[in-house]
């Protein structure tokens, strides 16, 4: 019910997208979409108008004036006509000066709120092929599954390690890029709970099809208890697996896998401090579970062809591995 | 054309034959043959390669071909639509067309015309060896820097793409510094800039576009070629260079480059409507105006490609403001060809049909692009599927169609044979139902969510269905295509008929012969109106007494 | 009257320098997309040399010495208006002399160290914008000396030098653009 009312202001886009399953801005989750998502329907519904217009005048034109089977007269020579031309070039004209007023009317609605109004401060790090979230008040890091509290308002910076990316959750917000050497900003709303797909718009490479993100909306209480746990030191290894997978991770992984989740630098892999408070891994494309981690650690390029981790590990050393990860939660 | 002429004409027309004449001919019709030939070559490869795209996309999570495989194909898709397709047919017609409808003998640079050629085909062919010699370029049409650069990009593929499209821009700087002159300087008598044929114009405009985009696109891929190959650092961050900047001259040539694929079209539509409908164009003086107006206009848009960039919003808007403004004199045209059709006597041969079928597609697309240039709109929806289904609005079903319709409107000039109607009927409308089932549904996968350039998706979301339609349409495209190519060899195998004037066409490369001889008129015509062969069949309704 | 031949061209602009004017406004926007490219990477950069006053001498004697070539490039061309072969051919060998003493100074800019196209972004810009422009004296120079040479051969009379006038005017371009590099490169 909820989902058909956010719906009914954008019955054209219903048809279009299928609201409700699709990750589509036309079923909004946020005021920004929800501007844009109005934005879009009145210019779609201007340009149909336009289009049925023509549409209508070229096959008027094309059944009233096709030429009949032994009509061999010659049509009236019309060489123009100037208060018509004149016409249809002022109409469009004035067209164009609403869809801009209609522009900057939007553009001022989905502005970012003032820097005293937010509630979190969130630096958003594109890697090659995943993205890093640095909640950078709380000292929590984590990636590509992205918490926030409903109604909250996130200012966000973003940049890039390597190449372009775009950061994009089409039911929150339009598109910013990750612009290497350029600090973009960027601000996000969620108005109700659920898990958002993202994805990374820009190509960026092999993997950019697999560089997604998951935004989960929590209420404030459920966000609240997230961050203490993710605050949280890692626990300590207990069993003799566990013992052994801490020293090989430590010693293996920690070059480029932080386990620290207050960690300042900027590392080459994900923080993997809470690793299983995340539902999916990589990218947010496999779901992450023992079978699927064991498979990753295996090998991560029939996963994910060509991606920066490239490790040969014994059956072993995986046990031991997947031991103490699985503590991570 | 006298008796006497004729003989002296005979007499002098170089005997030519043999493959060795084609490589070495600077003849413009050959010249022209040459270029619409190799277009339409790698048009089959590059549509091979969307083949490609869309088996892969025909299911989600399908492992048809590998990412990066994935990423070469779209990459020299787009690559060869525009660059070895779109622009050398225009080129090629160009070439063809132009001299035999200013009435002149030759281009003004006849030898300039054969190296531009070579260098076009030498370029496209360069391009492609990049498949055999360690992978093909895999950044996408526009390559963007930094991901361009060798520690993101190490293979050779973007050492080829970027020679060849240096190679490419050359040939075509050649070429249209040969068809600006050739234009300026060679018109038949009488035939005053007021009067020149559309097709003349918009080959005229586009030109200048092609000469005052292309150095910036050069500087683009040169400063690129120096970072990897001298390790300069132009788009590298770490050492004072700008990721942007590739951006900023890229899309400064890659606007006018949009309207250097379509005004061909545009001039060839503007060429095939009056005619079939037994009018003038309605409002020349307006079309051509506008015409210049796109032209102008199109170097002030470049930004609306870079609207998620972080630009500042008074910058957003400018580029906002100027992309809408140009739908204005788009619209011009639009509407001085449904007035031309007005109140005509229309005669729906295949020319037509594919005529028609520009105005109806192109109004998709380019209202799509107003869409896009509506800075918010546009942060939902670059980069997605809208775009996709934009860009081929324009592309197939403007400037594809546009071609097609002069295809159907000049082969019986360049080979004295008309291609069936039977079988052009079958390939315009079987192209027309397909490109529509690939491209609408792409307009709902962009709303949906769905990012361009992935080569892959997660089933779930809604995308399954319109992916397999779209599947399902590139295929009867395909189907289309075949038929086209059969209608051509079938055509070319009946027996001459080298009607003059098959159409009851109002311009100059109708008075002579077809095809037409070496030196295309045995007596340079002289012009009084903008319909000079009107004028010749309806003395007493002549355009001149209207125009003076 | 030969029914082959090409009508007369209906304008009185010669063929051979609306083409020129052609290329030449087209490589005024190479160069000025590259000098955007320079202003839009100075700022980023940090510059890995001082313009010092020492620096500025080579590039100025330089650009005194394409001043002089610039009026001995025109008095070759009103020499063949008037008809003047031989005052002709010696200012196009003045001409010519001035541009390979201006190539030797860059070539010696170019390799007294200090600077190199690795050096961060802008040593790249600078040595590129640097390098077409040499590029572009050197195609002068081509076209001059052939110029020489067929001057030598009799090959132009006052109504006959399109080609000196189409040397002159890209003499000019070169000159022309080596200012605006100078005044940008080593002036702001
Ligand atoms: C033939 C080529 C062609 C043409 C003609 C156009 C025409 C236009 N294009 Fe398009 N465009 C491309 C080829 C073309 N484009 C390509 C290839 C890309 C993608 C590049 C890439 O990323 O790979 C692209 C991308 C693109 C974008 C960037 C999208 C993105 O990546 O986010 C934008 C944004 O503004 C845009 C806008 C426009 C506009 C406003 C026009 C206008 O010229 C359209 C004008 C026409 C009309 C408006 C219809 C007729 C007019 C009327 C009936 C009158 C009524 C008019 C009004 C109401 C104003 N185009
Ligand atoms: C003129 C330009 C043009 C044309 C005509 C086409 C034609 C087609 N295009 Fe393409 N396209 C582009 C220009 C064009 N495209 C550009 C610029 C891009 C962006 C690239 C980028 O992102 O970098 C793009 C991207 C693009 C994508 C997006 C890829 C992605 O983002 O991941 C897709 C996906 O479906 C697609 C599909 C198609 C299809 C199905 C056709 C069909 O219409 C093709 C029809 C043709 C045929 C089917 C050929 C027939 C061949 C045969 C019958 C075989 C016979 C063979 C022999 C005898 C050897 N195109
Ligand atoms: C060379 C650097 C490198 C090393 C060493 C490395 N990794 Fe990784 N790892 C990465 C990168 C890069 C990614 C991100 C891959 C992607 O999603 O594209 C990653 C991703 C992961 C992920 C998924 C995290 C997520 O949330 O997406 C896990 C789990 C992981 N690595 C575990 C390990 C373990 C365990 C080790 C040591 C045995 C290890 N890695 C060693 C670079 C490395
Ligand atoms: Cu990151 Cu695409
Ligand atoms: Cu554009």
């Amino acid at each position: 019910m909820r989902i058909l009312h956010k719906c009914a202001p954008f019955a054209l886009g219903i048809i279009l997208s299928g609201c409700g399953t699709s990750p589509s801005f036309l079923n909004p989750a946020s005021s920004i979409a929800e501007h844009e998502a109005k934005l879009y329907n009145n210019i779609l519904i201007m340009a149909l108008v336009v289009f049925v217009f023509v549409e209508i005048c070229l096959i008027w034109v094309l059944i009233r004036d096709r030429k009949l089977k032994g009509d061999d007269t010659l049509p009236q020579q019309i060489y123009g006509n100037t208060k018509l031309e004149i016409t249809w070039t002022a109409i469009p004209v004035l067209v164009a000066v609403v869809l801009f007023a209609m522009t900057v009317q939007t553009m001022k609605s989905v502005a970012a709120p003032a820097a005293s109004a937010t509630d979190i401060n969130l630096h958003v790090i594109g890697h090659r092929w995943w993205w890093e979230f640095d909640y950078t008040d709380l000292r929590i890091k984590t990636a590509n599954e992205l918490h926030i509290p409903v109604g909250a308002t996130v200012q966000i910076t973003l940049d890039s390690v390597d190449v372009i990316h775009s950061f994009w959750v089409p039911q929150l917000s339009g598109k910013t890029d990750v612009v290497p050497g350029q600090t973009n900003r960027m601000w996000l709303t969620a108005d109700q709970t659920g898990n958002f797909f993202g994805q990374c718009a820009e190509f960026c490479g092999t993997e950019h099809a697999m560089m997604r993100i998951n935004v989960v909306v929590d209420s404030q209480d459920r966000f609240d208890a997230w961050v203490a746990n993710q605050q949280k030191p890692v626990p300590q290894p207990q069993t003799e697996d566990e013992q052994a997978g801490y020293k090989l991770v430590s010693t293996l992984c920690a070059s480029c896998h932080s386990l620290n989740p207050g960690e300042t630098e900027t590392k080459v892999g994900p923080n993997i401090a809470h690793l299983f408070s995340r539902s999916t891994f990589a990218g947010a494309t496999y779901d992450l579970n023992e079978e699927n981690l064991r498979s990753w650690l295996h090998d991560t390029q029939p996963m994910k062809p060509e991606n920066d981790m490239n490790l040969k590990l014994t059956p072993q050393e995986i046990d031991e591995l997947v031991a103490y990860l699985l503590l991570l939660k | 054309m006298t008796a006497q002429t004729d003989i002296v004409v005979k007499r002098r027309a170089p005997v030519v034959g043999g493959l060795i004449s084609w490589l070495l001919t600077v003849d413009h019709k050959r010249i022209g043959i040459l270029y619409l030939l190799s277009a339409s070559l790698f048009f089959l490869v590059g549509g091979l390669e969307a083949l490609l795209i869309r088996i892969q996309l025909a299911r989600p999570e399908n492992t048809f071909l590998s990412p990066d495989t994935y990423n070469q194909v779209f990459t020299m898709h787009g690559t060869t639509m525009i660059f070895l397709v779109v622009m050398p047919l225009a080129a090629g017609f160009g070439n063809y067309m132009v001299p035999l409808m200013i009435g002149a003998r030759d281009m003004a640079f006849p030898k300039l015309n054969a190296l531009s050629f070579w260098t076009f085909l030498f370029g496209g062919l360069f391009m492609y060896s990049s498949f055999v010699f360690g992978g093909a370029p895999n950044f996408g049409w526009f390559s963007y820097a930094p991901g361009t650069e060798k520690l993101y990009s190490p293979t050779h593929g973007m050492d080829f793409w970027i020679l060849g499209i240096l190679m490419l821009g050359l040939a075509t700087t050649i070429g249209s510094l040969n068809f600006i002159v050739t234009i300026i300087q060679l018109r038949a008598p009488g035939l005053s800039l007021t009067r020149l044929p559309l097709f003349v114009w918009t080959m005229t405009v586009t030109s200048f576009l092609a000469v005052f985009s292309l150095p910036s696109l050069t500087t683009a891929v040169l400063l690129l070629f120096l970072d990897r190959q001298l390790g300069a650092h132009f788009y590298n961050v770490v050492q004072g260079g700008s990721a942007l900047l590739w951006q900023h001259l890229f899309w400064f040539f890659g606007h006018p480059e949009v309207y250097i694929l379509i005004l061909p079209a545009m001039g060839i539509v503007s060429e095939v409507i009056p005619v079939f409908s037994g009018k003038p164009l309605f409002g020349y003086p307006a079309v051509v105006f506008s015409a210049i107006a796109i032209g102008f206009l199109g170097f002030t848009v470049w930004a609306h490609h870079m609207f998620a960039t972080g630009m500042p919003s008074t910058t957003l808007l400018f580029f906002a403001a100027d992309s809408f403004l140009i739908g204005v004199p788009t619209g011009v045209k639009i509407f001085a060809w449904l007035a031309t059709m007005w109140k005509g006597k229309l005669r729906f041969a295949t020319p037509m049909l594919f005529a028609i079928g520009f105005v109806a597609m192109f109004l998709i697309g380019g209202l799509d692009g107003i869409h896009l240039a509506v800075v918010p709109v546009d942060w939902q929806l670059t980069d997605t599927y809208y775009v996709v289904s934009h860009l081929h609005y324009v592309l197939f079903g403007g400037a594809l169609f546009g071609i097609f319709s002069g295809v159907y409107y000049w082969f019986p000039k360049m080979t004295g044979r008309r291609l069936q109607e039977g079988l052009g009927k079958w390939h315009f409308w079987l192209m027309f139902i397909g490109m529509n089932l690939v491209f609408m549904p792409m307009h709902i996968l962009g709303l949906q969510g769905m990012p361009r350039r992935i080569y892959t998706y997660g089933a779930g979301r809604g995308w399954e269905v319109w992916n397999f339609v779209e599947t399902i349409g590139a295929f009867i495209i395909a189907t289309s295509i075949m038929i086209f190519i059969v209608n051509f060899f079938a055509s070319l195998r009946m027996a001459a008929t080298n009607e003059e004037d098959p159409w009851d066409g109002f311009t100059l490369e109708w008075k002579t012969a077809s095809p037409p001889p070496v030196y295309n008129f045995a007596e340079i015509p002289s012009v009084r109106s903008r319909r000079p062969l009107w004028d010749e069949k309806h003395p007493e309704l002549a355009d001149w007494r209207v125009e003076e | 009257m030969n029914i082959l031949m090409q009508p007369r061209s209906i304008n009185r602009l010669s063929t051979g320098s609306l083409a020129l004017f052609i290329i030449l406004a087209s490589e005024s926007i190479f160069f000025a997309t590259m000098l955007v490219a320079y202003i839009s990477l100075r700022d980023q950069a940090i510059l890995p040399v001082e313009h010092t006053l020492r620096r500025l001498i080579i590039p100025l004697a330089n650009t005194l010495i394409l001043f002089v070539s610039t009026f001995f490039a025109w008095r070759a061309t009103s020499s063949i208006r008037r008809g003047k072969t031989s005052t002709l051919k010696s200012y196009l060998l003045f001409t010519v002399l001035l541009g390979f003493i201006f190539i030797a100074g860059q070539i010696y800019e170019f390799s007294r160290g200090g600077m190199h196209i690795n050096d961060q972004s802008y040593g790249g810009i600078f040595f590129t914008l640097l390098g077409f422009h040499g590029l572009h004296v050197l195609a002068g120079l081509v076209f001059l000396i052939i110029n020489l040479l067929r001057a030598q051969l009799g090959d132009f009379s006052v109504t006959h030098h399109d080609a000196i006038v189409l040397g002159t005017w890209f003499w000019y371009y070169v000159v022309a653009v080596w200012l605006v590099l100078f005044g940008a490169l080593y002036l702001i």
